[in-house]
């Protein structure tokens, strides 16, 4: 090898540093004993963080809260996606162009905006109150496109012809979806609930727009820490949304490769 | 059909709140901490104060610096991951580079925290190495901003360069070396050609998601280093001046609207999804 390719490889590992520093620090922190907050360096090694995270009564709830939404929403997105990968990928539909980008759009308009157009939406022309439910709306939207994605690429890759076969053999619509359509999509189903869980579960914009006084989720609890005074208990628990979310990522991105 | 349960869930939730409410509430007017829905352009004069104007200027300069520099770190990566490693790793790599996009949004915005303070991580790494002298003060300032930004939005520019990336073969780059090109010509006469539409989509979506953010300034920033994101916040969470931020709420979506129109062909799906 010569010097520029040791160079090229020193950057890349520089690269992967700045991309996982930040995280490998707060789950240092997590198990250590450290005289003040973040003394340096992290040391010694204890679950006090996390017992004491399981305790708070507050953090509990926002766990709860976290996750029962997190669940919901996904469960919605993945269905509606379903749908709409179903009939992208079977049908000729019409006007496809104007909603391939009307779904996608979630995705790339800020989270700001939806957050702020669905409080008005709902407090000043439905004349509601926001809480749980139009939370649960907030993340499905913004988990349709790319569980949307998810789908659609899993239901183009299946063998068509297996479907065809099923029809030719006298199933009906509902038969053929639910005995060849649906165990062969499967991975793919998985796949987008898991990623749109982790949405859900780490998104904190709409939720902070939409969410009643004494309301809490996760990331309102993580953002209250941040803005009013940290405490131990918050690296214990930035550190569970971390594993979280890497474990939802990484089995995620499994199910899609090993099907492809 | 089918499709018209999902068409449906997104015109009542996305398309209605965001014109057909937002629109109209930006023209209404604040009478004390009542809105009176009668026409007014109020709202946008307001947005002609220096001080909001500047605000969409630093809006617009963290969004083109994130950009930039998210270009400058991964377009090397995704060139390393595809033409360096060996094939039967690639995908292992890829991996690695999204994970931390997944790795919680304000967990990370808070490691920068833990990582930038005073006497933080970093300079308590430096200190045991006895370089007090390079003490970082960061924190708080535009430089951390960019730092959370690049840091946040980055992987999924590498997404879109790598997705590009995946149709340049070896053998073109091995020619033109034959035929006697540098690593400089290579680069502008063959690389960026070919993955100029990865370059674009993932351009346009990071600057995108910067330029609508709130939360990284507020986190990372200094009261003097605020988003137009951070404007629109307080007129719902704090002054309550709901058609002023419904205003500059307009404004931020016709600018990303405008963007997301003008590039709409680079912006295919297949960027998302490797």
């Amino acid at each position: 090898m010569s010097l520029k390719d040791y160079i090229f490889r020193l950057a890349v590992a520089l690269i992967f540093i700045f991309l996982y520093l930040p995280s490998v620090v707060i789950i240092l922190y997590s198990f250590s004993i450290t005289k003040g907050l973040f003394g340096f360096p992290p040391l010694g090694f204890t679950l006090k963080w996390y017992e004491d995270m399981f305790r708070d009564q507050t953090v509990v709830t926002a766990l709860v809260n976290s996750i029962v939404i997190a669940v919901v929403s996904s469960a919605l997105s993945v269905g509606l996606g379903f749908m709409l990968a179903f009939a992208l990928t079977r049908y000729r539909v019409r006007f496809k162009p104007i909603i391939e980008s009307l779904v996608y759009l979630p995705m790339l308009i800020p989270p700001l905006i939806i957050g702020i157009s669905m409080l008005l939406f709902i407090s000043r022309v439905l004349t509601l109150k926001t809480g749980f439910w139009s939370i649960v709306v907030g993340h499905t939207l913004l988990a349709l496109p790319l569980s949307t994605l998810i789908l659609n690429a899993g239901m183009s890759r299946i063998d068509k012809t297996l479907e065809w076969a099923a029809m030719d053999l006298g199933a009906d619509n509902i038969k053929t979806l639910r005995y060849v359509t649906l165990p062969l999509v499967y991975p793919s189903i998985l796949s987008a609930f898991l990623i749109s869980f982790i949405i859900s579960f780490d998104e904190f914009i709409v939720t902070y727009f939409l969410a009643p006084p004494g309301f809490q989720t996760l990331p309102l609890w993580i953002w209250s820490q941040l803005r009013f005074g940290i405490t131990n208990v918050l690296n214990a628990i930035a550190s569970v949304v971390i594993y979280i979310g890497i474990t939802a990522a990484v089995v995620s991105q499994m199910l899609r490769s090993r099907y492809r | 059909m089918f499709i018209s349960i999902p068409v449906a869930f997104l015109v009542v939730f996305m398309i209605i709140p965001s014109f057909f409410t937002l629109i109209p509430y930006s023209f209404y007017r604040l009478e004390g901490l009542v809105v009176v829905p009668e026409f007014t352009l109020e709202n946008y004069m307001r947005f002609f104060k220096p001080i909001y104007f500047s605000t969409l200027v630093r809006t617009l300069g963290y969004s083109v610096a994130a950009t930039i520099l998210s270009f400058i770190i991964m377009y090397p990566l995704a060139y390393y991951i595809w033409f360096k490693v060996p094939k039967e790793k690639r995908d292992l790599y890829v991996l690695l580079v999204i994970v931390p996009y997944w790795a919680g949004f304000l967990a990370r915005m808070y490691g920068w925290i833990v990582l930038l303070r005073g006497e933080g991580f970093i300079d308590g790494v430096l200190s045991f190495l006895g370089l007090e002298w390079l003490f970082i003060e960061i924190l708080y300032t535009p430089i951390a901003v960019i730092i959370g930004f690049v840091h946040v939005y980055s992987p999924l520019m590498f997404l879109a360069i790598y997705s590009s990336m995946r149709n340049v073969e070896k053998s073109y780059i091995d020619a033109a070396s034959d035929l006697g090109a540098g690593p400089l010509k290579i680069f502008t006469n063959i690389l960026l050609p070919l993955t100029k539409p990865g370059v674009i989509a993932g351009s346009i979506i990071v600057f995108v998601l910067v330029f609508g953010s709130f939360v990284t300034p507020a986190l990372l920033g200094g009261p003097g280093d605020i988003m137009l994101g951070n404007i629109i916040e307080r007129q719902f969470k704090q002054t309550i001046d709901w058609p002023f931020g419904s205003a500059l709420a307009v404004l931020m979506i016709m600018i990303v609207l405008s963007i997301l129109i003008v590039f709409r062909r680079y912006l295919t799906t297949r960027v998302f999804v490797i």
